[in-house]
């Protein structure tokens, strides 16, 4: 009698306590700033949330984020590694011979430029965003950039196209 | 003539307040819903509706508009008539509380002496209207969900019975605002029923308990349980069907607020000076409902924190702990009443 009425006593005591305890928990955390970022207006690509009114404790997007792949034809060498290397076939090269170029390559050795790009096309749409295509490259001609709003209403826009053979009209998009 | 003319103008009144309750209600719900989300917001760190309207004020509008123009589907193997009336009993058992609820010194509706049995009562139709939805909806989770609601009502009215008889001893009154006066004195804090004697205070806790559970509030949601029934109840209702029950939800917690706020803490009491600063003792309006509105964030700040309850331990809350304590505190009261009679805050100070 006497130990179940300590029990009953104590549950309710209990019950009471944990109550307690989780609501402070929760009013701590009300007023806790919020970790939200308000995307469209802080804009996550700029180095420097606090400048948009941002109070948080997040940053803005880290250095090796892989937004879509961004390629500079003027330092590709049209070697072909990326194209080989994507596992899901995403890019297209087609190339043309040149006088002998040498370019800066990603470890500082001199890279010879034999052959240029005349044809570069990335579907950002297939692209999964593996990386596998920017390791092997020598001179660094491709990258990830910060660049993410892929949002559009036909498919074939996704199809970027980094070189275009000069003087000739622009390719119509072509699904690869 | 007089006389059809004097009914007219009873009838115009009724049909006055009606319309300004209604409009009340449909505010304070939609409020709430802001509110709520607010809340929940700032409390697991993110920010809540803020795009319509200044701070998302307007959000309620918003939603309200889409609720209003979504088609009205009734599933093809539910009970068409009850599917239809089920919503409208559950709001009407909300609404028609606000009828009684005192805003104020001379801001009341109606005035009825059975004010307190009345809300008990009325609000027993929502069950119906929950029983009601869920059968109709011919669907599993709907009827397991309003089963749940009618044996957590059935079994909750009584801890909130045996609570709502304390502060009606203590005034010898079932009128709200007969309860409110009789919690005068003490510059207006120290003659609350909830600081007239230890069983008050505990019945005060008993009784807002009950009431969260009563109107399916987590922790007590067990009638909608998102994780094991979808959505309970309203599982098959969507559009203006499903703006009834959530406006009756969330008039409720404001319903519960305000009941508790006049019951236990005195209400629109006040200490003289203050009383006639405003016309109609708005001033006590406004105290009554500051009251109220911390009842209510109360409310929304256990909603999340606290886990749901297992059915069992909802029977067990019910039957072994809070109605023994509720009755305990009722025949603690009448003793206390008879022991030292005539006096406020614990027994330490004589009515003025
Ligand atoms: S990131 Fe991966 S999927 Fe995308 S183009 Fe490069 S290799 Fe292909
Ligand atoms: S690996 Fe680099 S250099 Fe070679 S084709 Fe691709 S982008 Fe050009």
């Amino acid at each position: 009698m006497v130990q179940s009425m300590k029990r009953y006593v104590g549950n309710v005591g209990n019950t009471t306590l944990t109550v307690l305890k989780g609501l402070r928990v929760t009013l701590i955390n009300l007023f806790r700033t919020p970790i939200t970022i308000q995307y469209p207006e802080v804009d996550i690509r700029q180095k420097d949330l606090k400048a948009f009114g941002y109070k948080g404790p997040l940053g803005p997007l880290p250095d090796r984020f892989r937004g879509f792949l961004h390629v500079n034809p003027e330092i590709c060498i049209a070697c072909d590694l990326c194209m080989k290397a994507c596992p899901i076939d995403c890019i297209r090269i087609e190339s043309t011979k040149i006088d002998k170029t040498t370019i800066q390559g990603k470890d500082g050795k001199a890279v010879n430029k034999v052959k240029h790009p005349v044809r570069f096309d990335i579907h950002l749409g297939k692209c999964m965003y593996c990386g596998l295509c920017v390791e092997p490259c020598p001179t660094g001609a491709i990258s990830f950039s910060k660049e993410f709003e892929g949002a559009t209403s036909t498919l074939n826009t996704l199809v970027v196209h980094f070189a275009e053979p000069k003087g000739l009209p622009v390719r119509e998009a072509t699904i690869l | 003539m007089e006389i059809f003319l004097q009914e007219g103008l009873v009838l115009l009144k009724a049909a006055l307040w009606a319309v300004a309750l209604s409009l009340v209600m449909a505010l304070v719900a939609g409020f709430l819903t802001y509110l709520e989300r607010k809340v929940a917001g700032h409390m697991q760190a993110r920010l809540g509706p803020n795009r319509v309207g200044p701070y998302g004020l307007l959000q309620f509008v918003a939603d309200g508009v889409k609720l209003f123009l979504k088609e009205d589907l009734i599933p093809s193997d539910a009970d068409a008539p009850l599917f239809r009336f089920g919503p409208y009993l559950v709001f009407v058992g909300s609404f028609a509380v606000f009828a009684v609820l005192p805003f104020g010194e001379r801001i009341v509706a109606t005035d009825l002496n059975i004010g307190l049995f009345y809300v008990l009562a009325i609000t027993s139709i929502e069950t119906v209207g929950l029983l009601m939805a869920g059968w109709a909806s011919n669907n599993k989770w709907a009827l397991l969900g309003a089963m749940r609601s009618a044996a957590q009502s059935i079994s909750y009215e009584i801890p909130v019975g045996v609570s709502f008889l304390i502060p009606i001893v203590l005034a010898g009154s079932m009128s709200l605002q007969g309860i409110i006066h009789a919690q005068a004195g003490g510059f207006g804090l120290l003659g609350w029923n909830v600081f007239h004697n230890p069983f008050s205070l505990a019945a005060f806790f008993v009784g807002c308990t009950a009431m969260v559970a009563e109107i399916n509030r987590t922790p007590f949601d067990l009638p909608e349980a998102e994780s094991e029934l979808v959505a309970g109840y309203n599982t098959e209702y969507s559009g203006m069907r499903f703006a009834f029950f959530f406006l009756a939800e969330y008039a409720n917690i404001f319903v519960i607020s305000m009941i508790a706020a006049a019951i236990f803490l005195g209400g629109w009491q006040l200490p003289s000076p203050f009383k006639d600063i405003l016309p109609f003792g708005l001033v006590g309006s406004f105290v009554l409902l500051a009251k109220a509105a911390v009842l209510v964030f109360i409310v929304l700040w256990l909603r999340w924190t606290l886990p749901r309850v297992r059915v069992d331990q909802l029977m067990e809350v019910c039957w072994k702990y809070l109605t023994p304590m509720a009755l305990v505190c009722l025949m603690g009261t009448a003793v206390w009443m008879w022991a030292f009679p005539g006096r406020i805050f614990f027994g330490l100070f004589g009515t003025a």
